[in-house]
């Protein structure tokens, strides 16, 4: 019975992988990892993240090599305070991107290696979703000033 | 008629130093802001009076802030950059609300990092409160436990850590520590500049004549 029932899921999952792929269809684009001040213990891990297929899918956890910790945050502004909220899955909706960016939907890393988050240098970030299987991508580490020059005019 | 020598004088003082036109005075923002003494990031104490030839660009911060914290830090020594021979008659002073974690050491190794002068407040969680009163300034302590444990490599690290919500605004503060302005995050770089030359051209800072007799000079 439990074996006819997990045959059932995988079936569909091999049916759905077929015809819409959302398994493999999620796409991590411009994953960068902010540069951290000397002897600095945290930073934040930022990336667009699409799903094209037509079957929604979310983030579950977003981890790297570098940080001994991860936790998924949004940034929230409330009451003239801003702060961070914990996330414990970020939603990606069929054919809809979400991006994690300054200000925003992040993922925090604590314990940091600090050496190894030196601006332009490339570490692996692996992402889990809740369907598609994990996925590892290079993220740049940028300065701030290299991101303020970008995001702002 | 003395009074409107010394604004004229002003007025003339302000068009040279930053070719532009402020239209008055920035206002005194009453009820904000006071002298008070904290750990200094130099490793010893800093008191607001210390300042009294400079302005101040004040704010609250925590380094295991991992967003907006840096970018605040950032944005400010772009402002810093952007004030050319200015820069050197404006301090900067970071004030920590995790005190217990931003020890005045690490402070002052952290912000290093943004710019070689800025100075980190740290102290007792009291001494703290009282800062943070004194600016009307407000924030949430929570603790947070992991939400992403599977993923975390090493289990042997504390589940738990704090992460505080804050108040965001940067106090432009005048030699006499007046609250002058306030801004905020994302003011734009231009404006906050602004504010600060209008400030500085207004007060003389670290002119003649404000180091001869700072406390009369005003009154």
């Amino acid at each position: 019975m439990r074996i006819k029932h997990s045959m059932r899921i995988g079936l569909m999952g091999l049916l759905a992988f077929g015809t819409c792929g959302y398994a493999a269809e999620i796409i991590v684009t411009d994953a960068w990892v902010r540069a951290v001040p000397l002897g600095g213990r945290v930073t934040a891990g930022f990336a667009t993240v699409s799903n094209p297929g037509s079957v929604g899918d979310a983030i579950i956890g977003i981890e790297g090599e570098f940080a001994k910790q991860a936790a998924m945050h949004n940034t929230v502004r409330a009451n003239g305070m801003a702060g961070m909220e914990p996330v414990s899955k970020i939603d990606l909706a069929s054919r809809q991107s979400v991006r994690l960016e300054p200000g925003g939907l992040h993922v925090m890393f604590r314990h940091v290696d600090p050496g190894e988050l030196l601006p332009g240098a490339t570490v692996p970030l692996t992402f889990h979703f809740q369907h598609a299987p994990p996925q590892r991508v290079e993220a740049v580490v940028r300065s701030i000033t290299e991101e303020l020059n970008t995001h702002h005019h | 008629m003395k009074q409107l020598g010394k604004k004229l004088l002003l007025g003339i003082g302000l068009l040279m130093t930053a070719s532009m036109s402020p239209a008055e005075e920035l206002p005194i923002l009453e009820g904000i802001g006071g002298n008070f003494t904290a750990q200094g990031s130099t490793g010893t104490p800093v008191s607001l009076k210390d300042f009294e030839n400079k302005a101040v660009l004040l704010f609250f911060g925590y380094t295991n802030c991992p967003d907006v914290c840096p970018v605040t830090l950032s944005r400010v020594t772009a402002l810093m950059r952007s004030l050319g021979v200015a820069e050197k008659q404006v301090q900067v002073l970071f004030v920590t609300l995790d005190p217990e974690a931003d020890t005045p050491a690490y402070l002052n190794g952290y912000l290093k990092h943004f710019h070689p002068d800025y100075i980190g407040l740290s102290g007792t969680r009291d001494e703290i409160d009282s800062i943070v009163d004194l600016f009307k300034a407000r924030y949430e302590r929570k603790v947070e436990r992991q939400v992403t444990t599977r993923f975390n490599r090493y289990k042997s690290h504390s589940d738990e850590f704090y992460v505080y919500s804050h108040s965001q605004q940067i106090y432009l503060l005048d030699p006499q520590g007046n609250t002058r302005a306030l801004f905020y995050t994302g003011t734009p770089i231009d404006e906050m500049r602004e504010g600060v030359l209008q400030l500085l051209a207004e007060a003389d800072v670290g002119g003649n004549r404000l180091s001869v007799s700072p406390a009369i000079d005003r009154r």
